[in-house]
């Protein structure tokens, strides 16, 4: 109730969002610095998952294994960015999963490498990430339903967005256009709907998860090649109307 | 106070390295200062973190310089449309500034795509907007159509002083010592190597376009821009909307 | 709630303080040695030297010791009650169920006890921690009787040795051994610090490794305009409604000048960090557009 009057101000959203990717400054790149208290901390933490969830006690737990007294709580709860502990949680472990998966593309020896198509590409990166989700899939929806609250909402869609923008990046993706909006707005939708379709998925080794995903990453590839037929049905018919004033002003 | 026991805390890791940079944090290695008299090339040498501010810039530089050159390219394919027929003699001329359009636009759609760098969401718009432009003054009169070369020419050639006039001046990076992780003073690096290679060339690349750019101008007025009628009135309107665009095309 | 304090205040100051030292709990008096002959300081906007600082600041906190609450709510709008309680819930500090050992808190400048027995209640009801002490350090005596005035009627006033008030100088603190607290708060008093790098270089001192400092204080506000309005608003308004209020407007004066002489976030952030602090993030964080903000810093 009160929170209006303390926080008055919605944080602006691109405060986390990756922006330039540098080439020869290569630590304006990172996804965690490894080496903060914070995310020592929660890194820690996230060994606990398995046994507790997306729960503040995965850090109360971590904290004591660091040898540090209960009162180190204090310092990620009263975090500047008034996430609480289990979105921090969260958010950290989304983030070190796209760690994951870039040191997985830039691993020469991946079996990524050998995948030229740009949409197998995409297949294949989104069904490497939701792999990740396999060790703790029974805790998962505790920790999706953290994304969705209304104050959580901007830093959840910036990290999605991350995600879509690193498979778009790693599929080979050189859009320059509205495109590169709508390739990474599709790219997001499918990971989430390929993530709650894995949240039921019973079947052996999720195979079903997969082919869902082959099959929403083929029907985007599909629509994708209209939008681009539609441009330049657009572009021929705005030089033909050229032409047409042309033969009208030449006309006198 | 410091006993050994506070040091040897394992969370204190990342605070022992703090007073360097958090950059140099990121790639701190616990080793032996060395002395060598002999400059430090580029391959010695690791570039520090560029700061939230200096990302954003770049990031923003390359959107508004991509849509740019997205534009002039649009507005050279108008006029080219619809002046090149009528006027055999200016045919090679606008093809020559055409082509330069067309090389620009290329190298910035690159830079886009490997710098992750999001191009302008009204992608459309400029290209319908630019076209529009081109085929509009074309049809006036060839004079008009070179005065809206002056115009735009003018806005972008200035544009891009500011940017170079940013990036000489706000990006001194520091220089790391690939082996031993310390900071290293001008003096001791090689002169190519005083800055990444990274923002030389960005730096080049955008001298060279104005440049470009600055011929552009000059041979649009050997070509009677100033004939045109009314010429005040036509330059600043199409000043004045290149200012809007390029204040928009850096935000949206 | 503002008319009740003040009446009960007025009632008070015919009172002896002695009458609130009994009852278990002592006030120990410790000499402050201040050796800083030749330095100036800011009170307020006037430059004065260091020594009588101190002895100004305490004027003013012994001239409104009675009705602080009050002033806080003139000068805050109310709102620092929220910000209190926010304060203490964002640190959420108290020993964990299956923890080793109870934590040790610290309430410095908290005279009249707001913070700490907020933070207790808090530690109680959530952790169910009966066991964590607190020591509730101010400088100026009359503000900590006020404290010790409530205390007599709080359910930790048992006999036992879990809250303790002590006279203490925040920039020494002479009688508190290094490494010996948890968790550090000071809550709208650093400002009034003389030398406020001291303050946090002892503050860093007496916390254990992995304790925290958290410091509550009004700030700058960030949004321009905003802030004219702020200003406006506390430097004509506040020393007038002082004046009306409790009859002090001197008192009222200095506090609203020393709020706006007190460092920008940035700067105290940097100076927590220079006292050895791992600051989280960019360490602070704004309450009500930077009216006031709050500060962490933890010691590793």
């Amino acid at each position: 109730m009160f929170k209006s009057i303390i926080r008055p101000a919605v944080k602006p959203s691109y405060m986390t969002r990756r922006a330039y990717h540098s080439i020869d400054h290569p630590s304006s790149n990172i996804i965690v610095n490894p080496k903060s208290m914070e995310s020592i901390i929660l890194t820690k933490s996230l060994t606990y998952l398995p046994k507790f969830g997306f729960d503040s006690l995965c850090i109360t737990h971590a904290i004591r294994d660091l040898k540090y007294p209960d009162s180190l709580q204090s310092a990620l709860s009263s975090a500047p960015s008034g996430n609480s502990l289990e979105f921090q949680l969260m958010l950290h472990w989304l983030k070190i999963q796209r760690q994951t998966l870039q040191d997985h593309v830039l691993d020469p020896k991946s079996q990524f490498n050998t995948i030229n198509d740009e949409y197998e590409r995409v297949i294949y990166l989104i069904n490497k990430r939701l792999e990740y989700n396999q060790p703790i899939i029974d805790k998962l929806s505790s920790g999706l339903s953290q994304l969705i609250a209304p104050y959580n909402i901007n830093q959840s869609l910036d990290e999605l967005h991350n995600l879509s923008d690193d498979i778009a990046f790693y599929a080979g993706d050189t859009s320059n256009d509205f495109a590169w909006y709508s390739k990474r707005l599709g790219f997001s939708s499918i990971y989430v709907s390929s993530e709650v379709f894995m949240l039921q998925d019973t079947s052996e080794d999720f195979q079903h998860t997969k082919k869902f995903v082959e099959d929403k990453v083929q029907a985007f590839s599909n629509l994708g090649g209209a939008y681009n037929d539609v441009e330049q049905w657009g572009t021929f018919n705005a030089i033909s109307l050229v032409n047409l004033i042309k033969s009208q002003l030449a006309r006198g | 106070m410091k006993s050994q026991a506070i040091k040897s805390h394992p969370l204190r890791l990342g605070l022992l390295v703090r007073p360097l940079s958090s950059a140099a944090r990121v790639f701190q290695q616990d080793k032996k200062p060395k002395k060598k008299t002999q400059k430090k090339s580029r391959k010695d040498v690791e570039y520090g973190k560029l700061s939230k501010a200096q990302k954003a810039f770049l990031d923003r530089i390359i959107r508004v310089d991509q849509a740019g050159e997205l534009g002039a390219n649009y507005i050279y394919y108008g006029q080219f449309t619809v002046l090149a027929s009528k006027y055999p003699h200016l045919r090679p001329v606008l093809q020559h500034m055409w082509d330069q359009e067309i090389h620009h636009h290329n190298t910035f759609n690159k830079l886009q795509t490997e710098r992750r760098v999001r191009p302008s969401l009204l992608t459309p718009l400029w290209k319908v907007g630019a076209f529009g432009i081109g085929v509009g003054t074309g049809l006036v009169s060839k004079e008009a159509a070179m005065a809206c070369t002056v115009a735009v020419e003018t806005v972008i050639g200035s544009h891009y002083n500011q940017q170079l006039r940013v990036l000489m001046n706000q990006y001194n990076i520091p220089a790391y010592d690939k082996a031993t992780g310390e900071i290293l003073p001008e003096e001791s690096l090689d002169r190519s190597a005083q800055c990444s290679p990274e923002l030389t060339e960005l730096k080049d690349l955008i001298s060279t376009f104005r440049d470009d750019e600055l011929e552009h101008l000059d041979t649009a007025i050997e070509h009677d821009a100033e004939k045109a009628v009314p010429y005040i009135l036509l330059t600043e309107a199409i000043k004045l909307v290149c200012r809007g665009a390029i204040w928009t095309a850096e935000r949206v | 709630m503002s008319l009740r304090l003040v009446s009960k205040s007025f009632g008070r100051l015919e009172k002896p303080l002695v009458a609130y030292t009994k009852a278990g709990v002592s006030i120990r008096r410790y000499s402050d040695n201040n050796n800083n002959q030749d330095s100036t300081t800011h009170f307020g906007y006037k430059t004065v030297n260091k020594d009588d600082k101190e002895k100004l600041v305490k004027g003013v906190f012994s001239s409104v010791a009675s009705n602080y609450d009050v002033m806080n709510d003139v000068m805050s709008l109310g709102i620092h009650r929220i910000w209190k309680s926010h304060f203490i819930n964002r640190l959420d500090a108290g020993m964990r169920p299956g923890a080793s050992r109870p934590l040790d808190f610290l309430d410095v400048a908290g005279g009249t006890g707001d913070i700490a027995f907020g933070l207790l209640e808090h530690a109680e009801k959530k952790y169910n921690d009966r066991l964590s002490t607190m020591t509730v350090a101010d400088i100026n005596p009359d503000m900590l009787a006020e404290g010790e005035i409530r205390f007599q009627e709080l359910k930790w006033n048992d006999g036992s040795d879990r809250v303790n008030f002590l006279v203490q100088n925040g920039e020494t603190m002479d009688a508190i051994e290094d490494n010996s607290k948890d968790v550090y708060t000071i809550a709208f008093g650093i400002r009034n610090f003389t030398d406020i790098q001291a303050g946090l270089n002892t503050a860093y001192r007496v916390l254990r490794p992995g304790g925290i400092f958290a410091c509550l204080e009004f700030s700058q506000v960030d949004n321009p305009i905003l802030d004219y309005a702020y200003q406006a608003y506390s430097f004509s308004l506040l020393p007038l409604m002082g004046q009306l209020i409790a009859n002090d407007r001197e008192s009222y004066q200095y506090l609203v000048e020393s709020i706006r002489r007190f460092p920008k976030q940035e700067e105290f952030s940097n100076m927590i960090e220079k006292a050895g602090f791992y600051i989280p993030e960019k360490g602070y964080e704004n309450l009500t557009f930077g009216v006031s903000s709050i500060h962490i810093g933890v010691k590793l």
